[in-house]
């Protein structure tokens, strides 16, 4: 069973290859095959492995410069929490069925995974501030009191 | 003291289920900070979640929030959550009225506490999910 120190390692690794570079492969290789998404995602209809790459396919498409910035890792026993702000711009239409808007936003996101003794992603929840980015690309407008 | 810092989080939670907001005089830091979407629209620090409690407790008087996870490392507590709430009262802020519908959402935050206090939180909800079921943004039921 990974230690705390290596699921944190793996949390970092998993921003900056993924997340920062893009990297298919990898996010192939990280995530295990009884892979369990607990997160909806618009225009994903699947909950497993086969799901999650085609989120991560489709944002690295819809979404050229995508980056994060990781402010808190937590670990305890096999969960990691995962704090951070995704950086990026709408050139391929993120949102599914909304043409590209061709602007920038940054996402706030708390994620959640668990590591198996293989060392790889196999559960994840995850809340994102999809309403900001809504607003931020213009889709929405901010709500009348604010 | 994680599980000590789990335990404040728990007794906050539990707090907010039964109304009993002097608990947070005692829980919540003189210098408490919330980083929440949203949260620059009500007064800083303690005043200001009591009042979102209150706000939130209008839309739907019979507010439940079950915690489905909860764990920790060093001060910082983090807490995945079920909300759930029958909009009875209305969102005045959001333009929505009271339309009887039930909202099923979830949020995740991270809580900074030390000495038995919380100082800070970082929170994300899953607030479009709360539109669709409240009938408010298109792809719901509503």
């Amino acid at each position: 069973m990974p230690t705390p120190e290596e699921n944190r390692e793996l949390a970092r690794e998993f921003g900056e290859r993924a997340f920062n570079q893009h990297d298919i492969e990898y996010v192939k290789q990280a995530l295990a095959d009884d892979f369990v998404e607990h997160e909806e995602a618009p225009g994903i209809d699947t909950h497993d492995k086969a799901g999650a790459l085609q989120w991560f396919e489709t944002m690295f498409k819809a979404v050229p410069d995508m980056s994060c910035e990781i402010h808190h890792i937590i670990v305890s026993g096999d969960k990691v929490a995962i704090h951070g702000t995704y950086n990026g711009t709408d050139e391929g239409g993120m949102m599914p069925g909304v043409p590209a808007t061709g602007k920038s936003f940054q996402m706030g996101g708390i994620d959640i995974v668990r590591v198996n003794d293989q060392g790889k992603f196999t559960e994840h929840w995850g809340v994102s501030d999809a309403m900001g980015v809504m607003m931020q690309l213009g889709l929405i407008q901010p709500p009348p009191g604010s | 003291m994680p599980e000590d810092n789990i335990g404040v989080v728990r007794r906050l939670e539990e707090a907010y289920n039964t109304q009993d907001l002097d608990v947070l005089d005692e829980l919540i830091a003189d210098d408490f900070v919330a980083h929440t979407p949203g949260s620059d629209q009500i007064p800083p620090g303690r005043e200001g979640i009591k009042m979102a409690h209150q706000m939130s407790m209008q839309s739907f008087p019979d507010r439940r929030v079950e915690i489905e996870d909860i764990f920790a490392e060093g001060d910082l507590v983090v807490v995945r959550q079920r909300l759930t709430g029958t909009n009875t009262g209305g969102l005045p802020w959001f333009g929505i009225p009271a339309n009887d519908k039930a909202v099923d959402t979830e949020d995740i935050q991270i809580l900074r506490v030390q000495d038995g206090k919380v100082h800070e939180t970082w929170a994300q909800m899953n607030v479009p999910k709360m539109m669709m079921q409240l009938g408010a943004m298109p792809g719901g039921e509503g």
